[in-house]
């Protein structure tokens, strides 16, 4: 029979009540035996663990998302806005475009927040982890390098104000239109893919 | 699962998922999340009741629109002990 004694398996012999000789065996193989099945089953439930967080984070996200209608909606006043305010002069019309696009982005983003009140869902309108803050940091870099290279590029093209030796860029005519495509192409994949600003890493196939 | 750091409130399925939505969406109603995790009323209750007592979820109930509803969101004691739970679930998948 075997004992555990001091942590160390020991094979013992009897006659009666009297232990005949003792002396340690297969220890070290019993014990790695089980340490690896145990290993292995453990590494397995967190597995499967995180496959279900996966799971669920994803459908969380399915279901936050913002109509298709709305999610085009915003992303085409922003392509607007950014093309407003890269054409924008004192006196043109294109000003008044960045006003109301500029104040109509907003009225849309409360209305999403509004009816997600109404469904049963509070989401913060900052991400609250860390790296969900990151990913809105670096978002609001991206969008404000856009805007500003694309308002740039347009008034430095523009024959009146060009310098002499200017950055290639500004000889380009199409850069509110290439800036105002990025802006919206990037705000609508950013609203469908993370709808809570939160970085959640999601299945390609969702 | 022995040897490591896992927080055991959080750890029972049920309450691994309503902390994975909570950290996801913020701020949910129950009957929404109820409705997610398709589980009854009382299961939901207890699991939430398991939360709060650890002092990982706060409950309001509110009214808002002419009905009483009740809110449940993850506090930041709640979200660390999620965070690091997940960490601790990587760290032993490797």
């Amino acid at each position: 029979m075997y004992q555990e004694c001091n942590k160390i398996y020991r094979a013992t012999f009897h006659i009666g009540k009297y232990v005949l000789c003792y002396f340690p065996i297969w220890k070290v193989t019993g014990d790695s035996l089980i340490m690896i099945d145990e290993n292995r089953s453990m590494t397995a439930e967190a597995q499967s663990a995180l496959e279900s967080l996966n799971k669920i984070g994803n459908e969380t996200i399915s279901s936050l998302r913002p109509p298709l209608w709305l999610i085009l909606m915003i992303s085409l006043l922003c392509g607007i806005f950014t093309f407003s305010f890269a054409v924008s002069e004192h006196e043109n019309s294109w000003a008044l475009g960045m006003w109301l696009s500029g104040i109509s982005v907003p009225l849309l983003v409360l209305f999403a927040k509004y009816s997600e009140r109404l469904l049963g869902v509070r989401g913060p309108f900052l991400p609250t982890s860390g790296s969900g803050k990151v990913f809105l940091a670096l978002q609001a870099v991206f969008f404000a390098v856009v805007m500003f290279v694309g308002r740039e590029a347009t008034v430095s093209g523009r024959p009146e104000t060009r310098l002499e030796g200017a950055f290639p860029i500004a000889d380009l005519p199409l850069a509110p239109y290439i800036a105002a495509v990025i802006v919206g192409l990037s705000v609508a994949y950013l609203t469908y893919k993370y709808p809570t600003n939160e970085w959640v890493r999601q299945d390609a196939s969702k | 699962m022995k040897n490591s750091r896992l927080n055991p409130v959080i750890h029972a399925p049920n309450r691994l998922h309503i902390c994975a939505i909570l950290s996801t969406a913020g701020e949910m109603e129950f009957k929404w999340l109820r409705e997610r995790l398709e589980v009854s009323d009382s299961v939901l209750s207890k699991h939430i009741k398991s939360l709060e007592e650890a002092g990982y979820v706060a409950v309001a109930k509110r009214r808002d629109f002419g009905h009483r509803r009740t809110w449940i969101r993850l506090n930041a004691a709640g979200r660390d002990a999620y965070t690091e739970h997940v960490k601790e679930l990587k760290r032993m998948v490797g």
